[in-house]
């Protein structure tokens, strides 16, 4: 479980460099994680969340303080993940046009040992699909948290962990699915401190 | 559709997955990409003094090599160049009219051959003749053409 995202329910002053400083020092972490399930590129998740922060931090002076900051900064750096993807999309399709009766070049060792299976397996899901199931399962957020964050309703979460859950047990293995809650296993573990996204 | 429950290997598999690709190394809000625009921005009083600076060194390096204008500077430096690589003296190349000016005007005082008396014409001495230009000051009396003295004679006075 991540242990990150700390309170950020004191008031926020819109267009405040410390106040931004702060959402930028309790927010980071969670984004880094879920862009990377985003990507499967650590680099580029980085770039992505530094590029969000940027977006961000320019309309910083327009942010609504009745509005979640966390849910803010959330939208604004899946979008920028999801940009990042049809790009590189659209660069991979100029690969397969450039190299079209040439020798295929081999992957790098490197991208092979890092990227695990768990990682390519996620990245191969749809943006908004892999951002919930990171959100749910390892920051620990409830399905109405995400569905504040994501601005959806709380079924759509719920289809849409499902839809994760059938994709990965297909790539990674039947235990991917999960199991129906137990009284064991009902009660979920939240961050300490993370009180951003409130039920409220 | 029942929320199902990823089982606590599964949940340490994701979380290993996640923390050991993307190490988290948070750079410093102050090092973040968002906080360098602001930074790099010069202010506008700055602005204006660079551009004060950059015309003031654009005026100066304007000056120091526009200059005035020298027609046909160029024809004597490459008649001079052309002349030293051949060997020959630079002021018996043939002369622009400014050359001959300048060669004649150097070599007047250093030729030992050549005075005043010498390139002179005969009617044009710079020292007149007596027999030609009497002096100015020479008293006309109107008497013969022998008597040059000044003085009078005493027999006028008794």
């Amino acid at each position: 479980m991540g242990a990150e995202g700390e309170a950020t329910s004191a008031a926020l002053r819109p267009g405040n460099r410390d106040d931004f400083d702060r959402l930028y020092r309790e927010n980071y972490p969670r984004l880094l994680r879920t862009l990377y399930a985003i990507t499967g590129d650590a680099a580029a998740a980085e770039d992505c969340v530094q590029e969000a922060f940027v977006k961000a931090w320019r309309a910083w002076p327009r942010f609504r303080p009745e509005r979640a900051p966390e849910g803010w900064l959330h939208q604004i750096a899946v979008n920028t993940a999801i940009s990042y993807r049809r790009r590189a999309k659209l660069r991979s399709v100029g690969e397969i046009l450039r190299r079209l009766g040439r020798p295929a070049v081999g992957r790098d060792p490197g991208d092979a040992a890092t990227a695990s299976d768990v990682i390519k397996a996620l990245a191969a899901l749809p943006p908004r699909v892999a951002a919930d199931f990171v959100l749910r399962y390892h920051h620990g957020y409830n399905n109405r948290e995400i569905a504040r964050l994501q601005g959806v309703s709380e079924r759509t979460v719920g289809a849409r962990l499902a839809q994760a859950r059938d994709e990965l047990s297909r790539r990674l293995g039947p235990d991917w699915r999960g199991k129906l809650p137990t009284s064991e296993t009902a009660g979920v573990h939240f961050p300490r401190g993370r009180s951003g996204v409130s039920d409220a | 559709m029942p929320d199902r429950d990823l089982s606590q290997h599964i949940r340490r598999q994701l979380s290993a997955a996640l923390d050991g690709g993307a190490p988290l190394i948070a750079p410093l809000p102050s090092q973040a990409r968002f906080a360098a625009p602001r930074g790099a921005m010069p202010s506008p009083r700055w602005r204006l003094r660079a551009l004060t600076v950059a015309v003031a060194a654009a005026g100066i390096v304007a000056v120091t090599f526009a200059g005035p204008p020298q027609p046909r500077e160029w024809v004597v430096q490459s008649v001079n160049g052309i002349s030293k690589q051949v060997g020959i003296p630079a002021g018996s190349a043939t002369p622009t009219p400014k050359n001959e000016s300048a060669t004649s005007g150097q070599k007047k005082p250093n030729a030992p051959t050549e005075s005043p008396e010498a390139t002179a014409e005969p009617g044009e001495s710079p020292e007149p003749a007596e027999s030609q230009q009497p002096p100015v000051s020479e008293p006309i009396d109107g008497g013969g053409g022998g008597d040059h003295s000044p003085e009078p004679s005493p027999s006028n006075g008794d």
